[in-house]
């Protein structure tokens, strides 16, 4: 029996050297942002500054977790901003008329649950490309979220205790821990079951996939419920973080979620990426927004900061997709 | 699995022999337009039937029935001579069906392994039992000599052309499947991945599978088919052993659905065209 030995497609230097540049980008990053913000203001590093940026990413973390599961299959979600302002005004108004917070959080985490069926249903199920369905959607929740607010801010404290910042064990918030286990409890279903399998093959290739006997819709649907989840997770620490919904609130998330996953370097095209990677993408952000407040710049540069930085990442990330396509590699 | 089968000299089955998978009187079509009319096709384990056709012939509509991605309309199919149903890719699976796509249907973003095992994962318990998995694949890959992969855990996005195909057609033979169908595996290889492709189709029929050979290419044909099977405009012009046949005899079937007194009716033939 003949063997004829053959070597793999060679990789060009390019290729090589923007795989490089795409695996170090976040580190670099970090290590750079923690450097020039340190420089600028001594309160930076401080304990108590970090554990307040940890506090306060907490939403945009739990929601960048879901997020990164719906990417990987190619996905993406731009209605989860204003998904968790709509309900926040639920969980507000629930709250000030003395519903228990228990029972409060349990409609946070169906709400949440309902919001992402229906983008689930409208991308998995009547296969609308999901960056339309889910604009269409963003503009309904804007819309009902206006209209319920009727010019009129509802307050509310903590959901409850554990999800705001005031709880804490050993000085460590029981959010932040919630978080952990949140990203923990996703990291090992996507690298260890089979329907964490099942996510990095659709986005890799949604017909192998389908071929390969896996049901497509069902798993889409799962990400986008398991995004709708947290959204409804979300959504209870970010009332506890501002304590107060407005006509437009929660919509600034929905970009910050997004620049957290790309950062992270999960790839917005599927198939490549993994929710520890968008947890350092939530670093970059938290720390990114609060280094600014504290080095004095007018928050009007965080956009432009962020933007740049999603720009940046995506970026490296088409060309590489580029590069491995014009080598035959992915051929 | 079916033990491995002599192969008679002239590509004629013993008649003892039950075929893996029989078409009778196959009909199918999409809307008004019918592609499939009374498709008989037989195909017998440790032999190679090649299904040749022109573009529009039907090849891909007759794999995709076999495979249950298409529903039949009229007709039967029968596996290892029992009727059965086929209606979905998993149906194929769970009856020893594996069919190997042009486009290989591999995952980029996988390594092999993972590739291999796709929609079939080994578990332990909740947890994906990589271990056995590994092990599993690197034995399958050793029985079929394939000797060219670097690792088994290298993502499918590094292999060439060549080593993809292998990867997919190791697939087949992990799932210990009766019938393997590849559509045109040879398509877009150079002649030294197509040399070790048509090797390994040899050998997976060698060891008791049932394989259909999908191409449009003579050579690889004549090579290492025992039967050729020449579709023309839906129509099952010829189901014979390739040692009856020559090579301008089996163009003029794919160009003609007829070549002397082989293939379709004159009358038939003349009606077909009309």
């Amino acid at each position: 029996m003949s063997a004829v030995t053959v070597t793999g497609p060679s990789r060009s230097p390019a290729l090589v050297a923007l795989e490089r540049v795409q695996s170090l980008l976040l580190p670099a990053l970090l290590i750079g942002e923690v450097i020039v913000f340190a420089l600028l203001s001594s309160r930076f590093l401080s304990a108590d500054n970090l554990v307040n940026v940890a506090v306060n990413a907490a939403d945009i973390a739990l929601i960048a977790a879901g997020l990164t599961v719906v990417v990987l299959m190619g996905g993406i979600d731009v209605s989860t901003g204003y998904a968790v302002g709509l309900i926040s005004w639920f969980l507000a108004t629930l709250m000030s008329s003395g519903t228990p917070g228990a029972l409060t959080l349990i409609v946070a985490l169906i709400g949440g649950a309902l919001l992402g069926l229906l983008n689930g249903l409208l991308t998995a199920r009547l296969s609308i490309p999901s960056i339309v369905a889910t604009l269409g959607t963003s503009a309904l929740f804007q819309t009902a979220l206006f209209a319920l607010w009727n010019r009129r801010d509802v307050f509310s404290g903590p959901v409850l205790p554990f999800l705001s910042g005031s709880e804490r064990a050993a000085g460590v918030p029981l959010m932040l821990l919630v978080v952990l286990v949140v990203y923990a409890a996703l990291h090992l279903v996507l690298v260890g079951t089979r329907v964490g399998r099942s996510v990095f093959a659709i986005g890799s290739n949604v017909e192998a996939a389908r071929l390969a006997g896996i049901d497509v819709r069902r798993v889409r649907l799962l990400g986008s419920l398991v995004l709708g989840l947290l959204v409804g997770l979300a959504a209870c620490t970010y009332l506890a973080r501002v304590g107060v919904v407005q006509a437009s609130s929660g919509g600034e998330l929905s970009l910050l979620a997004i620049a957290s996953v790309v950062v992270g370097g999960t790839s917005i095209l599927g198939g490549e990426g993994s929710v520890l990677r968008t947890l350092g993408g939530v670093v970059f952000i938290a720390l990114l927004e609060n280094g600014i407040v504290l080095a004095g710049v007018p928050s009007l540069w965080n956009g432009l900061l962020v933007g740049c930085v999603i720009l940046l990442a995506v970026g490296v990330n088409g060309a590489v997709v580029l590069l491995r396509r014009r080598s035959g590699v992915a051929e | 699995m079916s033990a491995p089968t002599d192969r008679p000299e002239d590509g004629t089955p013993t008649p003892e022999l039950t075929p893996t998978l029989e078409l009778r009187g196959v009909d199918k079509s999409f809307g008004a337009i019918q592609v499939l009319h009374g498709v008989n096709l037989k195909v017998y384990p440790g032999q190679v039937t090649a299904l040749v056709g022109d573009n529009g012939a039907g090849k891909s509509t007759l794999i995709k029935s076999i495979a249950g991605i298409h529903s039949i309309d009229a007709g039967e199919i029968l596996f290892e001579g029992r009727p059965v149903s086929v209606s979905g890719p998993r149906d194929a699976a769970a009856l020893g069906i594996e069919i190997v796509y042009q486009d290989l249907a591999l995952a980029d973003n996988l390594d092999v392994v993972q590739n291999m095992f796709l929609g079939r994962e080994r578990k332990n318990g909740f947890v994906l039992d990589e271990v056995s998995m590994e092990e599993a694949a690197r034995d399958t890959l050793s029985k079929l000599s394939v000797r060219t992969l670097k690792s088994v855990r290298q993502l499918v996005s590094s292999l060439s052309g060549g080593q993809r195909q292998t990867v997919a057609i190791a697939k087949a033979v992990l799932w210990e499947s009766k019938l393997v169908v590849l559509d045109e595996p040879t398509a877009a290889l150079g002649v030294a991945q197509t040399r070790q492709v048509l090797d390994l189709v040899r050998r997976l029929a060698d060891t008791g599978h049932a394989v259909v050979f999908i191409s449009h290419n003579m050579v690889d044909v004549f090579e290492i088919a025992d039967r050729v099977a020449a579709l023309y405009l839906g129509r099952m012009a010829a189901d014979i052993p390739i040692s009856e046949v020559n090579r301008s005899q089996v163009i003029e079937l794919i160009t003609a659905g007829r070549s002397g007194t082989i293939g379709i009716a004159p009358a038939e033939a003349a009606a077909v065209e009309v």
